[in-house]
């Protein structure tokens, strides 16, 4: 049933995946990058993230609290995935967002930041919207 | 389509559509098809998500929902928070597996699973013209 509504998608542009279990967070930030001219999928959990991974969707960068997610996920997307980036926000992961705080500041406190730290990512793919 | 800036027309917001689906690839499709047909679309996967964008947004106007979904609670049960709480917003119901006469009894439309997704489209616009 799924694949008749999918299928009828599938030419959607190659995608941004952004991963967040809470909601207006998730809204926030996913409007944040559409604005920006990026095509966002949204998913509520990591099992939802495999799931778009393995149904096909072109999908470029896998982003949000992923430690939050548990290993493995991050271990399933490097090992049946490996041309997916991985982009974590989570509060212990310094390495991309330079802003201290809680993971909800680090994911939406500096959208902008966010936004340049993710492009800067991607580079020249086109996952516009 | 003439610009806005020529015609002198205040712009107007596109429409915000609250789309609620427990099915990830069936959610991301129908989201992302609205969103290319000039939709604000926002997501939902079950009923306590809905009502909190609901609560948080104030700006949504249809909210198409299935009628089963993840947890206890239903899409009827959503159905009866929007009349009490939201009674601006239209409803539009889709399922697979529920009868359309039960849920045309509630006198919401209806979309049977699997649709096509211009079917939605053209629905949720009927819902924004009856408005």
């Amino acid at each position: 049933m799924s694949n008749v509504i999918y299928l009828a998608a599938r030419d959607q542009p190659a995608s941004l995946l952004l991963v967040e279990r809470d909601p207006l967070l998730r809204i926030e930030v996913a409007a944040h990058l559409r604005k920006a001219g990026l095509s966002v999928l949204e998913a509520v959990n990591g099992e939802e993230v495999l799931a778009l991974l393995r149904a096909g969707r072109s999908i470029h960068l896998v982003l949000g609290r992923l430690q939050g997610e548990g290993s493995g996920l991050t271990a399933a997307v490097q090992r049946d995935f490996p041309q997916v980036k991985l982009f974590d926000c989570s509060a212990t992961n310094t390495s991309k967002i330079p802003q201290s705080g809680t993971s909800e500041t680090r994911l939406s406190h500096d959208l902008a930041a966010l936004e340049m730290a993710i492009k800067d990512m991607i580079g020249g793919m086109d996952v516009s919207n | 389509m003439v610009p806005h800036s020529v015609t002198g027309e205040t712009p107007q917001p596109d429409p915000v559509v609250l789309v609620v689906e427990d099915d990830v690839l069936i959610r991301a499709a129908a989201a992302q098809y609205l969103r290319g047909t000039g939709f604000d679309v926002l997501e939902a996967v079950d009923v306590d998500e809905a009502v909190t964008i609901l609560r948080a947004a104030g700006n949504v106007r249809v909210v198409f929902t299935d009628v089963k979904l993840a947890g206890q609670r239903t899409g009827f049960d959503l159905l009866e928070i929007i009349r009490q709480d939201f009674p601006h917003v239209k409803v539009l119901f889709t399922s697979g597996v529920v009868k359309a006469d039960e849920v045309e009894r509630a006198g919401i439309p209806f979309v049977r699973k699997p649709y096509f997704l211009f079917e939605i489209e053209r629905h949720i616009k009927s819902l924004l013209t009856a408005s």
